[in-house]
């Protein structure tokens, strides 16, 4: 599902060569929770960017689907962004000007769909994240913990092939960490992969896999398989 | 602390040269747009004479026939401004009112005594008598008036502004000198200054915008020389007449002269209004003045205001001004809360360290102080700037209606730091309702 | 315009900053409505046809020679001949004053003499029978004078039977639903009938000011007045040399003083100074409006990318492209220009009302609230280009980062 051959990533500033992440191999297949550890700095986010193609990679190849996205034009990856991928970022991003339905709705609009079926997306994704009573409400009022479920709300809607959670517990507390925790790991098991970006160890044990990021090395950690 | 919240604002204004740049150029376009209309409109209308307006009077007779009116105007009937020959002399000759003048006009071929013929020009010439120069406060460099006895004998005396003794004389005093006009020899009497008089009240509205005539005779002399005005001034007739032939012209019902008088004061204003009622009444058996009788003696903000110097283009003008200033303040105040939001961690920081939100109001109540300031500095230059263009381009217009005076300095500096404080309010007001906690995550 | 209902959803909720704008442009489209408007009108004035072949007249005056009266008439006609010999001279004839000279004179028009209150009012020009040659003025109805019908007289031969010929805007407004009615009725000017002979389609009158300034008679008498005008019609480009050839004509006798010498071209520039000077002014307000709009445009799209950054880049990471950003802030744009317009549309019918109230102004008609709006909304789209691309531009990986 995704693939990834030597891909690197290097930044040229005066003269100087920056390595933000060294080359690398990794695969991910359809309905494996995969999460990626590091302490801040590693390049982390730098992998998270490619992985979400938000950042061109200098070096290597990336295949999602089967499909090279090296060099690809930005309405194409754009297109692909909206189709494939389901972004879950750790502050929300919920758009503070729109209610839920709308804020659901909106990676929809960049698609050819009715709105017949825009609609019918919008309410089952919230009543998959247990919102959907809430539909006209706005972000400024709900808890964290719900925004985030929002968030991930957006993301199902168009029924991505896989979500990408950057640390999607770093703004909540315990608790409501917990709940988004068993909320993703419900949908995981509904058959949709996830990439969740943490570094939070706990959380991580809770994937069927872990990668971990060291100053720009990508290293994958064998870990007890959880029940 | 004031000057630690100056330094601030310079600092804020300093960091941001982009919007500092928008927002006091808008503001100081808008202060031009407006202070370059009011600077006209004001010259226009303030009271061009405040020592006597209230006591200087002109007089309009209803002197057309019964079948014809002199004209509509608003859907009513209009009596015109000027009086015939004869009106003027019985009223002059009566005497009623301490001073009273009689404003006639012509053109004729001058120069001094010592030029050739050749450099001889056609002049526009304002005949008057000798009150007149005391009533509307004529300011002279060298002589004065001519007497009474000379305006009495219709002497060949002349007056000369200050431009035509330089031309015709070097500037010198040239009190005694002779000057040719219509090739008759005319003594200089006086040589008055620069009369910036705005409007020139005591002419009709075509008129009152105009530079000062050059040269000033006895109304007598004039007469005497039978020189008609025909060509040379506004004359509007009825009934029997001949333009060409003087004593048809004054002996007729044509009306060309401007009639003024001095009261003591403006109580005395009905007294002499019952003399021209009863002046018009005398004629009325006499066969002259048989439309119904609306007889006026208007004061000199009266009678500007009767001829509409200023115009409702300039009226207009002012308002649309106005608007855009506005517009202009209102796009600042969006330039300012830009400014403001982008401020939002600093607020924040300052609330949390302990500014209450009276210093964060008062630090950026300075900060659109000193935009005003500057927006009202820069557009007094820019309005000088655009009134010496105006004054370029309205050439045909006394060039002291575009020059400023202290008080619309002032009111200049005023108005933008006053309207920008204003505008100012809503974004400092959003600016102080930032909560200490909500910025500093962020950070 | 699937983009068009979240944004209405988000202007709604930021209200404060589009309202600002909207405002402004509301204001801003008033005034503009307003210059717009008196700059056409001033432009109007000052192109409308006078009627008179401008480039090639020119005149001056010349005092009365000889004492008897007989004596001024026979050598008012020695010039006229002299000058009318000269080879650069196509026509001249005598005029009583020149059209836009501010100097003219005028009548009450009646329909029949015991009305109380005149129909209209229009200038008189009167002097040589071919006066309508010279000037160049177009008879659009009706016959021209002939030389019988010219005589030098001491007023404005009121009471000669040759009739007048009158302009067409004076003919309309005598008889408004046909013209051609006014060619052969009567009209009565100081009581006495007059027989429309003739009808010339555009003369301008003495004063560029006056109401009735396209209300003009022209009569053929000679006025014998203290100065003699004459009005020369030059041949095609030698009105320069025209003028050189009379002056030089004329100086031959020392006694002669030839005042106001004048072409048409600067009596015309004249007349119209205030309303060139208005129009110049006008062009630099509309000027100043149009970019104190786009500088409220371009600040106001600038602040709402700038507020927006985080989400601009979260709507590129969900998948909107480069062109749809673009696409969303040009909507969004146009949304509050077109409420700024129409906002003003009703400011301005509201202006109008009390202007026409309180004012002898004429309101402002319909079109052009439509040429504003074009205008705003042009200006407000240049404007929003900018700041689009820039938002355009912001990296989706903003979407990502925590600061």
């Amino acid at each position: 599902m995704l693939k990834m051959r030597g891909v690197a990533k290097s930044f040229i500033t005066d003269t100087v060569k920056t390595q933000a992440l060294h080359p690398f191999d990794l695969e991910i297949q359809q309905g494996e929770f995969v999460a990626v550890v590091g302490p801040s700095g590693s390049g982390k986010t730098t992998f998270l960017n490619i992985a979400g193609l938000l950042e061109e990679h200098t070096e290597g190849q990336y295949f999602l689907d089967e499909k090279e996205t090296t060099g690809l034009s930005d309405k194409f990856k754009s297109s692909l962004r909206n189709q494939k991928i389901g972004f879950i970022f750790q502050s929300f991003n919920l758009i503070p000007e729109l209610n839920l339905f709308d804020n659901v709705e909106m990676p929809l609009r960049y698609r050819d769909f009715s709105a017949k079926e825009r609609s019918e997306r919008v309410l089952n994704a919230l009543e998959q994240v247990g919102l959907a009573g809430r539909k006209s409400h706005y972000p400024q009022q709900l808890s964290g913990g719900q925004q985030q479920r929002v968030a991930i709300a957006r993301a199902l809607a168009g029924s991505p092939s896989f979500l990408l959670a950057d640390e999607p517990t770093g703004n909540l507390d315990s608790k409501m960490a917990e709940g988004i925790m068993s909320l993703l790991k419900d949908i995981n098991k509904q058959g949709t992969s996830i990439l969740m970006v943490t570094h939070d160890m706990d959380q991580a044990q809770q994937a069927s896999r872990i990668v971990e990021i060291r100053d720009g090395y990508l290293n994958e950690q064998k870990v007890a398989k959880t029940a | 602390m004031l000057f630690y919240y100056i330094k601030l604002a310079i600092y804020s204004l300093k960091r941001t040269p982009l919007l500092s740049f928008l927002m006091i150029s808008t503001i100081s376009i808008g202060i031009a747009a407006t202070m370059i209309t009011y600077t006209v409109s004001y010259m226009m209308n303030k009271d061009p004479i405040p020592s006597k307006s209230e006591r200087l009077f002109t007089v309009h007779l209803s002197t057309w026939g019964i079948d014809n009116m002199y004209r509509m105007r608003d859907g009513k009937e209009e009596i015109p401004v000027f009086v015939t020959y004869q009106d003027a002399m019985n009223l002059y000759n009566a005497q009623k009112a301490p001073k009273q003048t009689i404003i006639g006009s012509y053109k004729a071929m001058t120069r001094s005594s010592e030029q050739p013929v050749k450099d001889a020009t056609s002049t526009y010439i304002r005949s008057t008598t000798y009150e007149f120069f005391e009533m509307f406060n004529t300011p002279f460099i060298y002589g004065s008036g001519w007497s009474a006895s000379e305006d009495e004998e219709g002497a060949q005396v002349v007056i000369l502004s200050k431009k035509r003794n330089e031309k015709l004389f070097g500037g010198q005093n040239s009190i005694g000198k002779e000057v040719l006009i219509g090739g008759i020899l005319h003594r200089v009497v006086g040589v008055f200054d620069d009369w910036p008089l705005i409007p020139r009240f005591y002419l009709e509205e075509f008129d009152a915008l105009t530079e000062v005539r050059d040269m000033f005779v006895p109304f007598r002399t004039q007469m005497n020389n039978e020189w008609v005005a025909s060509k040379d001034s506004s004359i509007y007739c009825w009934g029997e007449f001949e333009l060409s032939d003087f004593h048809s012209v004054i002996n007729s019902e044509c009306v060309w002269l401007y009639f003024w008088i001095e009261l003591e004061s403006a109580e005395h204003r009905d007294e002499y209004l019952d003399f021209v009622n009863n002046y018009a009444q005398e004629q009325r058996l006499l066969g002259r003045f048989q439309r119904e009788q609306m007889n006026r003696v208007l004061d000199v903000n009266e009678s500007i205001n009767h001829s509409n110097v200023m115009g409702d283009d300039s009226k207009v003008a002012v308002w649309l001004a106005a608007a855009f200033l506005f517009a202009c303040l209102l796009n600042s105040m969006s330039l300012m809360m830009t400014k403001f939001h982008g401020k939002g961690g600093e607020v924040g920081l300052r609330r949390a360290i302990g500014a209450s939100r009276q210093d964060i109001a008062l630090q950026f109540g300075l900060e659109t102080f000193i935009v005003g300031l500057l927006g009202g500095i820069i557009g007094l230059g820019l309005a000088n700037l655009g009134l010496l263009v105006t004054a370029e381009v309205y050439s045909h217009l006394n060039a002291e209606l575009m020059k400023m005076n202290i008080e619309i300095v002032i009111t200049t500096l005023l108005l933008s730091i006053v309207t920008s404080t204003l505008f100012g309010l809503y974004p400092i007001y959003r600016a102080c309702k930032i909560e200490p906690s909500s910025q500093l995550k962020s950070l | 315009m699937k983009d068009l209902k979240p944004i209405i959803s988000s202007l709604l909720r930021a209200k404060m900053a589009p309202l600002l704008l909207i405002l402004q442009i509301a204001v801003t489209f008033t005034v503009l409505v307003n210059s717009v408007y008196l700059m056409v009108e001033k432009h109007a004035d000052i192109t409308a046809p006078t009627g008179l072949s401008e480039n090639v007249l020119f005149s001056f005056q010349i005092p009365h020679q000889g004492e008897e009266q007989s004596q001024k008439i026979a050598n008012m006609y020695k010039h006229l001949e002299a000058i009318r010999a000269l080879e650069s001279v196509e026509r001249v004839s005598i005029i009583n004053s020149i059209p836009l000279s501010n100097r003219g004179g005028g009548f009450d028009i009646k329909m029949n003499p015991d009305d109380p209150v005149y129909v209209s009012k229009a200038a008189a020009f009167t002097g040589s029978y071919d006066l309508i040659d010279t000037m160049g003025v177009k008879l659009i109805a009706g016959e021209s004078f002939s030389l019988v019908d010219e005589e030098a007289l001491n007023d404005l031969g009121l009471g000669r039977s040759t009739g007048v010929i009158i302009s067409k805007a004076l003919a309309q407004s005598l008889f408004p639903e046909n013209w051609h009615q006014a060619l052969g009725s009567t009209i009565y000017l100081n009581q006495v009938p007059h027989n429309i002979r003739g009808v010339v389609e555009h003369l301008a009158g003495p004063w560029s000011f006056w109401q009735y300034k396209k209300n003009n008679i022209i009569l053929p008498t000679i006025f014998l007045m203290t100065d003699i005008t004459f009005l020369v019609r030059s041949h095609e480009g030698l009105r320069e040399q025209t003028m050189k050839d009379v002056v030089e004509l004329l100086m031959q006798d020392p006694h002669l003083h030839i005042d106001e010498l004048k072409t048409f071209t600067e009596f015309k520039e004249a007349a119209y100074q205030a309303q060139n000077a208005a129009y110049t002014t006008l062009q630099f307000v509309i000027v100043g409006l149009v970019l104190i709009t786009m500088l409220g445009v371009f600040g106001q799209t600038r602040f709402s990318v700038l507020k927006r950054r985080k989400q601009i880049g979260t709507r590129r990471a969900l998948g909107a492209s480069r062109m749809e950003i673009i696409r969303y802030f040009t909507i969004e744009n146009l949304l509050i220009t077109l409420c700024g317009a129409t906002l003003g549309a009703l400011l301005t019918i509201l202006a109008n009302n009390l202007v026409v109230a309180h004012l002898e102004l004429s309101p402002v008609p319909w079109p052009y609230l439509a040429y504003s709006s074009a205008i705003v909304i042009l200006s407000g789209l240049i404007a929003a280009i900018q700041p689009a691309i820039n938002a355009a531009n912001i990296s989706p990986a903003e979407a990502t980062r925590t600061v």
